[in-house]
């Protein structure tokens, strides 16, 4: 059993992981408005974070607990968004073979082609650790 | 905030209704399910369970004559939570900040050839088995995040409604089939394939990877950020060019 203390030491550093987390969200939405970036306002946040947690490790360590959660249940998140797949069948069916087929041999392809590049590339480029 | 990930108009907010809180309980009750038939199947390929678990939803809501709108806009305690999990991922990127700074030049080619692969593929494949101007337009920015698909296809004269399945669509087949291809192409290294997740398949291959490791989704988080300027930047060319 986790002792009582330790308990309540959790549940605020997950609460106040959460909550940078929802502001850091707010602010990429903000800037992303202000600034009409290309990008959804999520991605801008995930930008933001990163860049602040560059500068600060130690803080990364301590939202490790709150982020944990979060990232086992993406999965979960995207399930209304699935759904609408097959809410909105019908409309596929019209052009199913060309959507069918170039959604899945050019999502494969891509895979693919990135995992060679990448997996090419590093073996060539890779710089030695502490070189750069 | 305008736009939710499927760019429908959120109506009516965020509300606490009896209906929110079926939407969300079928949806997570959908998730618990899709899990436990992953693992009654042994973990098979088409057991992937956002692919499971949007079918039961799609035809539940088939079944009770549910309008999809309707149902979307009562799950928001779910799919809200898409902002700050993604906002998320820069924590588990940071860890591997060390690693990035060393793989930069790899990684920027791999981005390119892989954003390059997914659009052109797309269009010119359309094409090859039929589907007319308005479908290969509407098809080519299928690898990116949901709202960025919808603006290019917008600005490039496709539908951005049907873009907006067919991004659902790739996502939901490139999380089943996506990790099975990387083990027949012998990929081991975390990095690699998260970033082959995040560029093919955006936020659906991005959650995919987060379950193998977080340090695949890290990787996956940041190839789908930038996969999305990537291809907003390259696809008016590329339709110049073999459309």
């Amino acid at each position: 059993m986790v002792p009582k203390k330790k308990y309540w030491k959790n549940a605020v550093q997950i609460g106040a992981a959460w909550i940078c987390l929802w502001a850091v969200w707010q602010c990429g939405e903000l800037l992303g408005n202000w600034a009409k970036l290309p990008m959804p306002g999520p991605l801008t946040g995930m930008a933001l974070l990163l860049a602040a947690l560059a500068f600060a490790p130690k803080a990364a360590a301590f939202m490790e607990l709150g982020v944990r959660p979060l990232l086992g249940i993406l999965t979960l998140l995207y399930i209304p968004a699935g759904a609408k797949v097959v809410a909105l069948a019908p409309r596929l069916a019209q052009a199913w073979l060309p959507i069918a087929a170039v959604v899945v041999l050019s999502t494969l392809f891509a895979l693919a082609v990135t995992a060679w590049t990448v997996r090419w590339a590093a073996a060539r480029w890779e710089a030695p650790k502490g070189e750069a | 905030m305008g736009r939710g990930p499927l760019g429908s108009p959120e109506g009516g907010g965020m509300s606490f209704t009896w209906e929110v809180f079926a939407a969300s309980a079928a949806t997570i009750a959908a998730y618990i399910l899709a899990l436990k038939l992953k693992a009654l199947g042994k973990g098979h390929v088409l057991l992937q369970p956002l692919l499971t678990a949007s079918l039961g939803v799609g035809i539940a809501l088939a079944l009770l004559h549910v309008p999809y709108g309707a149902y979307y806009s009562a799950a928001w305690p779910v799919h809200k939570l898409l902002g700050p999990a993604t906002v998320a991922l820069a924590v588990p990127l940071a860890a591997q900040l060390g690693r990035l700074k060393r793989l930069w030049l790899p990684v920027s080619f791999g981005l390119l050839a892989g954003n390059l692969a997914a659009a052109a593929s797309a269009l010119l494949l359309t094409r090859f088995l039929g589907g007319d101007r308005l479908l290969a337009l509407s098809m080519a920015p299928k690898s990116t995040t949901t709202p960025v698909a919808m603006g290019i296809s917008e600005r490039l004269g496709g539908d951005p409604s049907l873009t907006a399945v067919v991004v659902v669509l790739t996502g939901i087949v490139g999380a089943a089939l996506g990790p099975w291809v990387l083990d027949r192409l012998a990929v081991k290294d975390p990095a690699v394939r998260g970033l082959g997740m995040g560029v093919s398949c955006h936020g659906i291959g991005t959650a995919t990877a987060a379950e193998e490791s977080e340090e695949s989704g890290a990787w996956s988080g940041l190839a789908m950020g930038l996969s999305g300027l990537i291809t907003a930047l390259i696809l008016p060319f590329l339709v110049r060019v073999l459309l």
